[in-house]
């Protein structure tokens, strides 16, 4: 942490000299004192981290030296020390972007000391602050969040690329487990609004009656339990983003109500009066085609063009090809290093069964299976026995691949039916009305 | 002038915690108010306000600390152009007033210093 720089500006020697002394009991802070406005103004290029300031200097008052350190950097604190118990001097003082008013009595050097240590954990704190969102931001860089080399995912990259340019609304369409919120977050963090709140509301997950107010907030006494004044994720945004996950479950009264709120860039709280401009950046998403529940009626249509903008489409993963198996390396190497573990590769029979199973639940159940794939595997190598798909609708997709000979159809169905049956041969031979020696040599001769 | 100390290190000893601390400040005081004073007397015999004024706003808080309790509204009655102007008739006894407290306490300190010196 770099030194926390006090400067005393006090034209009385001994009153200057008195808290410069006190100040610099704590190691931590580096004082330097001076005797006149100009002299202060002239060494701000040192950066202080705050300012004492005494109100009344021979050359110009404490008002004055206090504008222009403000106009020089408008963050560092001045606290204002004066000989005169004035109110309105101190409120005047205090809106013009002083940290505090102290008058010269026998707690100052209490109230100064209080005041040094409150900046100064702020400080700390939003240097942690800046830091968190630096790592988040990394956190959330392209490479990091999204993985894949398959035509279908550099299309998506393309397109955010596009969106973190611009303030577009972007709308993020795909099956559920692509990744929709990573995809908003990493327009969000790698934007020119990732200083400011990255604000998410899963719609589907708070209940038709509460949404409005999450949304817009709420004034105190607007409603029966509101006991207190509620901003709302829109207000709480700022300049940052708003996300709404799966916006096609919104009900049609609330979504003539989000219309409204994006055609005017202005939020009024539930019970309130006053408009509160809205300046984040919309990004929506659904699993839903928004298109069909248009035409089925349950989506208003003008809020559909309002929201489209910026379309992404998160390709299912069984459509990325060997997306897959990068992904699941990179799984496995991640819970690996996380837990760890030595490293395991993916034998090859393993790799056959994840390129043959549709994911469902898309890379969110892609990153479960590998992880529970790397708890089972005794070696370094993760084996097809490692791998159990949990799934309730199973790789049953196969079965409507018309692309593939009755042999390929054959050796799939008891594939299938092994994992299902956890590799019990009397069993799956007894299921489909065969042999176990059919089973036995097609394990053989590597067929399954 | 009666040999009643006429300033209190109280809330100076506790301000600096320990004795170096306020040796060190007694010897600011006895350095840079005789200034401050001689600023106060020009002001005056030049009917500079301003700097009278100035002046004596500086000298406040160290009177104030050193607990020097017969200036504590005298001064105050120079401390704004506007107090010096309130107060343009009775300047001359004000203007002495702080001079002989002052002068006093200057060899009040100093006797004070050489006897813990002594020790």
């Amino acid at each position: 942490m770099s030194a926390f720089k006090v400067f005393v500006v006090e034209d009385d020697p001994f009153y200057g000299e008195m808290l410069k002394y006190h100040i610099s009991l704590n190691p931590d802070y580096i004082v330097e004192k001076y005797e006149t406005g100009k002299e202060v103004l002239n060494n701000l290029y040192k950066n202080p981290s705050v300012i004492s300031l005494d109100y009344s200097l021979p050359d110009m008052s404490g008002l004055e030296v206090l504008r222009k350190v403000k106009e020089n950097n408008p963050n560092v604190p001045v606290i204002i020390v004066s000989g005169q118990e004035d109110v309105s001097t101190a409120v005047n003082l205090l809106k013009e972007g002083a940290y505090d008013y102290f008058v010269k009595d026998d707690e100052t050097k209490d109230r100064i000391w209080n005041a040094l240590k409150n900046i100064r954990d702020k400080e700390k704190l939003e240097k942690e602050i800046d830091v968190l969102k630096e790592e988040i931001g990394k956190k959330y860089a392209f490479g990091n969040i999204i993985k894949g080399n398959s035509p279908e995912i550099k299309k998506v990259f393309t397109m955010i690329e596009k969106a973190i340019g611009t303030s577009i609304i972007v709308s993020i369409t795909g099956e559920t487990g692509t990744g929709k919120d990573l995809v908003a977050k990493a327009i969000h963090y790698n934007s020119n609004r990732s200083r400011y709140p990255f604000v998410a509301i899963n719609v589907s997950a708070i209940p038709k009656d509460l949404i409005e107010s999450e949304m817009f907030g709420f004034e105190k006494g607007s409603f029966t339990g509101a006991n207190y004044r509620k901003i709302g994720k829109f207000e709480e945004a700022g300049k940052g983003t708003i996300f709404l996950d799966e916006i096609g479950e919104m009900d049609l009264n609330m979504q003539s109500k989000l219309l409204r709120v994006l055609q005017e860039k202005e939020v009024t709280r539930i019970g309130g009066h006053s408009l509160v401009k809205i300046e984040a950046r919309l990004v929506v998403a659904t699993h839903r085609n928004l298109a069909e529940e248009v035409q089925k009626g349950r989506f208003r249509q003008d809020l559909y063009y309002r929201l489209l903008g910026l379309p992404i489409f998160l390709p299912p993963l069984k459509e990325r090809g060997n997306d897959i198996l990068m992904l699941a390396r990179y799984f496995v190497d991640d819970f690996c290093n996380e837990n760890n573990i030595p490293k395991k590769s993916l034998s090859h029979n393993a790799q056959e069964k994840l390129m043959t199973y549709s994911f469902p639940g898309n890379v969110r159940e892609l990153k479960a299976i590998m992880e529970l794939a790397a708890v089972m595997s005794n070696g370094d190598l993760i084996d097809d026995t490692d791998i159990s798909f949990s799934s309730p609708d199973r790789n049953t997709d196969f079965l409507l691949d018309l692309d593939d000979t009755l042999q390929g159809y054959t050796r799939r169905i008891i594939k299938y039916n092994l994992d299902k049956y956890d590799n019990n041969i009397v069993r799956v031979a007894k299921k489909l009305d065969i042999g176990k020696s059919t089973i036995y040599r097609m394990l053989k001769n590597k067929e399954l | 002038m009666s040999a009643e100390k006429l300033y209190d290190l109280t809330q100076l000893t506790a301000m600096m915690g320990d004795s170096e601390g306020v040796k060190m400040m007694l010897n600011i005081f006895l350095e840079s108010t005789p200034k401050i004073l001689n600023e106060i007397n020009e002001g005056f015999a030049t009917n500079d306000f301003d700097v009278l004024a100035r002046s004596a706003h500086k000298l406040k808080s160290s009177l104030d600390m050193m607990k020097i309790d017969t200036l504590h509204t005298v001064i105050r009655q120079i401390d704004r152009i506007e107090n010096v102007i309130a107060n343009k008739d009775q300047l001359e006894l004000i203007i002495e007033k702080i001079n002989t407290t002052l002068n006093e306490v200057f060899i009040q300190l100093t006797n004070e210093k050489s006897v813990n010196n002594q020790v």
